[in-house]
């Protein structure tokens, strides 16, 4: 016989995106189940998100590779890092292969994703290795 | 089926953390239509019954992926026993593999693969996969093997067993220093602007690198060796 371990999560995330229309993509990958409960906050611009994680506790943050009046995320996620956040950002581009992306720990990222790569099992995924939070 | 195109191979070469890889093992499920792939740790089961995933890649439209991180299977397990004595990969039938994943709901009308991998230092591991058997006989079982063995080889001296020789990166000794200095990896990232997981990270290869299992050990073995002073 076998069997595997059943835990839940619950964490509050932080996306950070130009384009209202990934926040309903993102809203319809992080809907609940029994094993992971997502409380998704969205922000269009950084200074939104700076503020954001000044005023709550947030486990984890995707931030768009290029914001609109932003350079890439070389600038803007040590930005979130200046406000003293040391829970896990990620990376999210549609073209995920640019060589600048393989610095990205340099910067203060903890992982790169593609768009195009991140269904509901890969989001699953990143929270369980990123920012885990069991509950009962 | 053709093979998988160059950018996989760059994605190879660039991989830095577990996630990379799971990125590269989702590209192996898209490109062979796996459903489910699995990087299991064997080398100390089945006396201890637990098994450790390094790395469970799930391809589902609405993936609600079980947690697959630890499994206790029993050494009776027709399928796992062959992966642990086997070094040729095995495709699994459906009867088989009912039987061997009846711990898993995704393994209905499944078929198992299994790629057996025996690293030089003798560790072993397999990477098994789950496949509807309609997309079994589709599969070009060496061609698949022979990916499976290119991802590894890289996720294994790049995070499962980086080199022993102690040598750290600029960042790894940053951390070391800041951990000499009494730090907690929380100062510590806010300090260097990284993630608690990165500094965490960063600690972890350090003390594999150094072959020593806490921050104590760790800094002692950095003065000892002349990495800090």
């Amino acid at each position: 016989m076998a069997s595997i371990d059943a835990k839940s999560t619950k964490i509050k995330l932080l996306f950070v995106d130009d384009d209202p229309v990934e926040f309903e993509i993102m809203t319809s990958l992080c809907r609940d189940t029994d094993s992971h409960k997502i409380d998704l906050v969205c922000k269009q611009t950084i200074e939104e998100a700076c503020d954001v994680i000044v005023a709550q506790e947030i486990d984890m943050i995707l931030l768009d590779n290029q914001l609109l009046f932003e350079d890439d995320y070389r600038k803007s996620a040590p930005k979130l890092r200046a406000q003293g956040y040391t829970g896990p950002i990620g990376i999210v581009s549609t073209n995920i292969r640019s060589e600048h992306f393989n610095e990205f720990e340099e910067y203060g990222a903890d992982f790169r994703i593609g768009k195009d790569e991140l269904d509901r099992a890969t989001l699953f995924h990143i929270i369980n290795e990123f920012a885990p939070k069991s509950v009962d | 089926m053709s093979m998988i195109t160059t950018d996989f191979l760059s994605d190879i070469d660039n991989a830095v953390n577990n996630l990379d890889f799971y990125r590269l093992y989702k590209v192996m499920c898209r490109h062979y239509h796996i459903d489910m792939l699995a990087l299991l740790d064997l080398n100390t089961w089945p006396d201890d019954n637990n098994i450790n995933a390094a790395c469970v890649a799930i391809d589902s439209s609405d993936g609600v992926p079980a947690n697959l991180n630890v499994l206790t299977i029993g050494e009776e397990n027709m399928i796992f026993s062959h992966a642990k004595s086997s070094i040729v990969p095995k495709i699994w039938t459906q009867e088989e593999t009912a039987e061997s994943f009846d711990f898993y709901d995704g393994s209905a009308n499944s078929c198992a693969v299994t790629f057996p991998i025996h690293s030089a230092t003798s560790r072993h591991y397999v990477l098994v996969g789950l496949l509807q058997k309609s997309n079994i006989k589709k599969l070009p079982l060496a061609e698949a093997d022979y990916h499976s063995s290119l991802i590894f080889q890289k996720y294994h001296e790049t995070v499962l067993v980086p080199s022993s020789l102690p040598t750290v990166t600029p960042r790894e000794l940053q951390v070391l220093k800041w951990s000499a200095e009494g730090k907690t990896s929380q100062e510590i990232a806010v300090i260097l602007s990284l993630s608690e997981h990165t500094v965490n990270s960063y600690t972890a290869r350090v003390q594999q690198k150094l072959q020593v299992n806490n921050r104590a050990q760790m800094v002692a073995a950095a003065i000892r060796t002349g990495l800090i002073q």
